[in-house]
């Protein structure tokens, strides 16, 4: 719960289930993350139009734009967004869908918050953001 | 039509509304997984000397509870669905039947944010292949949902006319023909096995059926 790195490590819930995901970013903030929410497809892609997160959890049904709808618009627009899918289904078929489209990794509900974090933090390093971020707190 | 075609049908409705309420469950799961996590921050927080206000405490202990309450309704509505198959043919409440699969269809309506009504007298009874009948109610409400606009409304009236009962499922949206593909093949052996009969006006399709199959 203190990791230093995740200083204002912004992340974005997108998820129609509001006490589930506001109970994700009351916890990820526990563990000093930026997290926020967002409540449909499109509520989430005008969250990172305006303030794109690091790593974005996005879970697959939701009303308006789904998951892998949101993900084909981010394909296009912010190609460099690291996404983790959140997915209720039984199998991994959803999950590998959404890897396909260009999704870094996945995560089965009900999640198990630690691995959350360690697929969060991978995903983050992954985009190279880690170093960008630390040479931006140096600076300051 | 035969019997193994309606039967057929019918497992592919009943695997389509366990596939549906499995989800709903992983959610409400989910809430409740995090929620217990949540108090155990808490206590961590805690036993380290941090204040945590009661009513946090209380608030998430209210969300588990109300997670375990929808994850029942859940469960009951499935089991009640499940056991519309314990006899070939069953007498049954038409507006609770009707409350059922609209209930069933709750989380294909909030996907489209589209509001279903129900206006049914209480004291309708009906004999019938319920299963079948129940099928028949649920394929024709995800139909005229997926042919709706987002946040259309679908009301559904019932109207008595012994011997027979017609549904009336009125549509609300900006689709111009909800009904172009009504009924489809599996729509088609469903009425016929319980003797129903549809006609569509407009935004509107009745759907007739004895009140006792013969």
């Amino acid at each position: 719960m203190t990791t230093i790195e995740r200083n204002n490590l912004k992340v974005l819930i997108a998820d129609d289930e509001v006490e589930f995901a506001s109970t994700i970013v009351t916890r990820l903030n526990l563990r000093k993350f930026a997290a926020t929410m967002a409540n449909s497809g499109k509520e989430a892609l005008a969250a990172i139009e305006q303030d794109p997160p690091d790593v974005l959890l996005l879970d697959l049904k939701m009303p308006d734009l789904d998951g892998l709808e949101v993900l084909a618009s981010l394909k296009e627009n912010h190609p460099g967004l690291a996404v983790i899918i959140l997915t209720g289904h039984g199998s991994f078929e959803a999950g590998r869908q959404g890897m396909e489209l260009g999704a870094f990794d996945y995560i089965m509900k009900p999640v198990d918050l630690n691995l959350l974090i360690s697929k969060i933090e991978d995903a983050f390093q992954s985009k190279g953001k880690q170093s960008e971020k630390t040479d931006g707190k140096s600076a300051v | 039509m035969e019997k193994a075609t309606t039967d057929r049908i019918c497992v592919q409705v009943f695997a389509k509304i366990s596939a549906s309420i499995s989800h709903e469950i992983k959610n409400t799961l989910s809430i409740i997984n995090e929620n217990a996590g949540l108090l155990d921050d808490f206590a961590h927080m805690a036993e380290e000397g941090v204040g945590v206000a009661v009513e946090r405490v209380h608030a998430v202990t209210k969300t588990i509870a109300k997670q375990v309450d929808r994850s029942n309704i859940i469960m009951k509505n499935l089991n009640r669905f499940a056991h519309s198959a314990d006899n070939y043919v069953a007498h049954g409440n038409l507006e609770e039947t009707l409350a059922l699969v609209v209930a069933l269809t709750d989380r294909q309506a909030a996907m489209k944010n589209i509001t279903t009504t129900l206006h049914c007298p209480p004291d309708i009874a009906f004999s019938t292949y319920l299963i079948t009948f129940e099928s028949l109610v649920y394929l024709t409400v995800l139909a005229l949902f997926q042919a709706s606009t987002e946040g259309s409304t679908l009301a559904i009236e019932v109207e008595d006319e012994t011997p027979k009962i017609t549904i009336c499922f009125t549509v609300q949206s900006g689709a111009a023909h909800p009904f172009a593909n009504y009924p489809d093949d599996d729509q088609k052996a469903l009425a016929e096995q319980i003797a129903a009969s549809c006609r569509i006006e407009e935004n509107q399709l009745f759907l007739s059926f004895p009140c006792a199959v013969s």
